[in-house]
C-alpha cells in the first residue's frame, strides 16, 4: 500500500514539471510588441531611412506591393519555400513503417506518397510592413510587422493553410542586423 | 386531463422561447457612424496618421493601402480564432479615414469586416463576411488610438 502511494506521490510530482506548458501565455503589451519590432538610426532625412530600407528588401527578393512616400510607410510580400524540419520528417517516416508493418506490407504505397511528403517543404507567403518616422532632428525610427501563412503541401494535392501570425522575434533581430550593414554601407558611400 | 396538462406546460415552454425569435433591431446609420467615429485634437494630419498605423501594426495589421492627402488607411490582418470545438482561420480588413474638422481637429472614422478563411486560405464566399457592429470593438480601437498618441507625444 505504502510502496503505491508512494509511486503515485512519485507520478504526481513528475507530472507536475509539465504544469508550466499548460500555463496561460501572456500576451505581449504593445509597448513590448514596438520594443521588438522598432530601432532608431542617425540619417539626415526619412527618404534617406526608406531608401535603406528599401535596399535590404529588394536583397531579399520581396515585392513591393504598397509605397507611400507621405507617411513614410512600404508594405512588401515575399514567397518561400521551407524545408521540413528533422522532428517532422521523423514523423512521417514512422508513421509510414508502423503503416506498412501493420497492413503486411500492403500499405506500402500510402507510405510511400507520406515519405515524398516528408520531403516536400512548407510553402510560405510573408507580407511585411515597414513605417518610418521622425525621432529628433537626426534620428528617425523604423518599425516593422510581419505576417506569416504556412501552407502544408501535400503530394498530389493543394496547399492546405497550416498556420497564421506573426513571425518570431529572430526574423526582426535578422532584418535589423542587415540594416545596420546597410546603414555602414550608406555612410561609407558604397 | 393528463394530456391537457402536458399540452399546455408544453405551450407554456414554446412561449419562453419567444424572445429568440424576435427581430433583432438593426443599428442605424447614424449609430453606427457615431460608434466608428471619433474627434482628435491634434498638432497635424501626419502626427494622427503616424499614430493610426502604429495602433494597426500594434494590434497585426499589415497596410495594404495608404494615401496621406485623402487620409485613408487600408489594413488587413489574418489570425487563428478559437471557437466552440476547434478553430478558424479570419481574415479583418480595416479601413480609416480621417477628416480635417477645424484647425487643429481631426475626425477620425474607422470600419471593419470579418471574413473566415477556407483551408486554403482564401477568404471564403460573401455569406461568410461578418461586420462585427459591437461598440466594444470600436472603444478598443480608439482607446489603443489614444494610448499610441500619448506614446507619440512622449518620444517613446
Amino acid at each position: 500500500m505504502k510502496r503505491k502511494a508512494a509511486l503515485f506521490l512519485i507520478f504526481i510530482f513528475v507530472f507536475s514539471f509539465h504544469a508550466p506548458v499548460f500555463a496561460k501565455k501572456e500576451v505581449a503589451s504593445a509597448l513590448d510588441k514596438r520594443a521588438v519590432q522598432t530601432k532608431t538610426y542617425d540619417t539626415k532625412s526619412e527618404n534617406e531611412l526608406m531608401k535603406m530600407a528599401l535596399n535590404v528588401i529588394q536583397d531579399e527578393d520581396y515585392k513591393i506591393i504598397n509605397l507611400d512616400n507621405d507617411l513614410s510607410l512600404i508594405t512588401v510580400n515575399k514567397q518561400l519555400r521551407k524545408p521540413r524540419s528533422l522532428a517532422v520528417k521523423m514523423g512521417y517516416y514512422t508513421g509510414a513503417l508502423l503503416y506498412t508493418g501493420a497492413t503486411f506490407g500492403i500499405g506500402a504505397i500510402v507510405a510511400w506518397v507520406w515519405i515524398k511528403d516528408a520531403h516536400t517543404p512548407y510553402y510560405i507567403e510573408r507580407d511585411v510592413t515597414l513605417n518610418v518616422s521622425d525621432l529628433s532632428k537626426d534620428q528617425r525610427k523604423i518599425r516593422i510587422n510581419t505576417l506569416e501563412k504556412v501552407f502544408a503541401t501535400n503530394t498530389g494535392s493543394p496547399k492546405m493553410i497550416k498556420s497564421i501570425g506573426e513571425t518570431n522575434d529572430t526574423f526582426y533581430q535578422d532584418f535589423f542586423t542587415k540594416m545596420d550593414k546597410e546603414s555602414f554601407i550608406n555612410k561609407q558611400d558604397l | 386531463m393528463f394530456k391537457k396538462i402536458i399540452l399546455i406546460l408544453a405551450c407554456f415552454s414554446l412561449i419562453g422561447c419567444l424572445p429568440a425569435f424576435a427581430e433583432k433591431e438593426s443599428a442605424t446609420a447614424l449609430e453606427i457612424r457615431q460608434m466608428q467615429t471619433r474627434t482628435y485634437e491634434v498638432k497635424n494630419q501626419k502626427q494622427l496618421m503616424e499614430a493610426m498605423v502604429n495602433v494597426l501594426q500594434d494590434r497585426g495589421y499589415l497596410i495594404n493601402e495608404s494615401n496621406y492627402n485623402l487620409g485613408v488607411i487600408s489594413g488587413y490582418k489574418e489570425c487563428k480564432e478559437k471557437r466552440f470545438l476547434g478553430s478558424q482561420f479570419v481574415r479583418y480588413e480595416t479601413s480609416v479615414q480621417i477628416n480635417q474638422q477645424n484647425n487643429k481637429s481631426y475626425k477620425v472614422r474607422t470600419n471593419y469586416i470579418k471574413k473566415l478563411m477556407d483551408v486554403y486560405g482564401n477568404p471564403s464566399t460573401q455569406k461568410d463576411i461578418k461586420i462585427p457592429e459591437q461598440e466594444q470593438f470600436y472603444r478598443e480601437f480608439f482607446s489603443d488610438l489614444d494610448k499610441s498618441l500619448f506614446i507619440e507625444k512622449q518620444g517613446i
